[in-house]
């Protein structure tokens, strides 16, 4: 395989080659959660009990806890926010009475799941999110200061902000432009957690200085010229 | 302030069991812990003003992760002696005949100088015991000889308390 080769999207068949989905392991989750669940107390009381100052039960908190129940992930703020959206609560019956005396819920509560996949619209929004978010909070002092230029050079656009002095300036310089980039499509990259390493990438190189971090950030630019969807590369670790 | 306590000795707690909410676009469930289907009440005995002080002090506090209410009786008469000590000022202040009863010595004394020792607070709530049986619940008085007399003692006190 070559260094700029993308080994997913050739393994796509014709049809979605065309169509470019969104890959997201979001909906990997989503498949392994079942249609539909009957809450019972321990299960009512393991999700809330997480937040014991908080006697509610959300969709977040609900769809976090399932995912790490059915699919051993633990997910971000952003793909919570996605996944909540795609499930209900529904009560079956009028009145449902929980009873912590007896470890019993009287009446039906039911989480039911919404769509088998998530909403396109959805991932685009998500895409590169969580990456973003990394580069929001990272420290620019001393010799970042240059990687921090090097890194808006590559990015492009962005030559106020490799000429200011202000730290904090070329971070939301960074911030800004990967923002532009994943809400224009500029770069086309279809895969979710592929498009969330950009700013972890970014992060790494700028705060530490880390080569292989640099080496993946350049070799996906590189693959952003071939005018194919991006899908997967080959990373340096 | 042990008297206070005293009355706290009979208080249960409400049984942990509630109506589950169910937001309109099925969002969230919520469970409201101030109105579970069976809350225990504190009885008041009547005309016994200290009862009906320590009782409007009640406060139960209920988590999921423990699954059960609880109380904090120490906190309940703490609470009620604070709302004893604060009813000296408010006393005084509907019942001074001056312009600005606030501005008075013995009003800034009650506000602020008041010794905070468990035989000062033992006399405050027999003053108090006394003053809510000529006092409405605003701590105004309607017996002027009543309030006279109460306004002589806190003098009294007063000035024993700047000699000491």
């Amino acid at each position: 395989m070559g260094v700029f080769d993308d080994k997913k999207y050739e393994e796509l068949d014709f049809v979605s080659q065309l169509t470019r989905p969104i890959d997201s392991k979001l909906n990997e989750v989503l498949s392994l959660i079942p249609e539909s669940i009957v809450l019972d107390f321990d299960t009512f009381k393991s999700m809330v009990g997480t937040y014991s100052y908080s006697n509610d039960l959300s969709i977040s908190t609900a769809v976090d806890y399932l995912a790490s129940k059915y699919a051993q992930v633990s997910l971000s703020y952003t793909e919570r926010n996605a996944l909540h959206k795609m499930f209900r609560f529904e009560f079956g019956g009028e009145d449902v009475i929980i009873d912590f005396e007896q470890n019993k819920i009287f009446g039906d509560i039911k989480l039911v799941k919404l769509a088998e996949t998530t909403d396109e619209k959805v991932l685009e929004s998500i895409l590169g999110r969580d990456g973003i978010d990394a580069c929001s909070s990272m420290s620019i002092y001393g010799d970042a200061f240059g990687r921090a230029n090097e890194i808006l050079e590559l990015l492009g656009k962005s030559e106020k902000y490799t000429k200011t002095r202000s730290a904090y300036k070329k971070r939301d310089g960074i911030r800004r432009r990967l923002v532009e980039i994943f809400k224009a499509n500029e770069w086309d990259i279809r895969d979710t957690e592929l498009a969330n390493k950009v700013g972890f990438w970014i992060r790494d190189y700028v705060t530490e200085g880390n080569l292989a971090a640099l080496s993946n950030f350049c070799r996906l630019k590189v693959m952003t010229h071939k005018n194919q969807p991006i899908y997967s590369m080959e990373e340096v670790e | 302030m042990s008297v206070l306590s005293d009355y706290t000795e009979n208080f249960g707690v409400s049984r942990p069991i509630f109506k589950l909410e169910l937001q309109s676009d099925g969002r969230s469930i919520s469970l409201n812990r101030h109105d579970p289907l069976h809350k225990f009440e504190p009885t008041i005995i009547e005309g016994d003003f200290l009862s009906e002080l320590v009782a409007s002090c009640y406060k139960e506090y209920f988590y999921i992760s423990e699954g059960c209410y609880t109380i904090s009786r120490h906190d309940i008469a703490n609470s009620a002696m604070r709302e004893i000590r604060g009813s000296i000022p408010k006393f005084l202040e509907k019942n001074l005949e001056m312009r600005s009863p606030t501005q008075s010595k013995i009003y800034r004394w009650a506000y602020r100088n008041m010794p905070t020792t468990d035989e000062f607070n033992d006399v405050l709530v027999m003053l108090y015991k006394y003053m809510r049986s000529f006092c409405d619940s605003d701590m105004k008085a309607n017996n002027i000889e009543h309030m006279k007399n109460t306004l002589a003692l806190l003098e009294a006190i007063m000035e024993k308390n700047n000699e000491q």
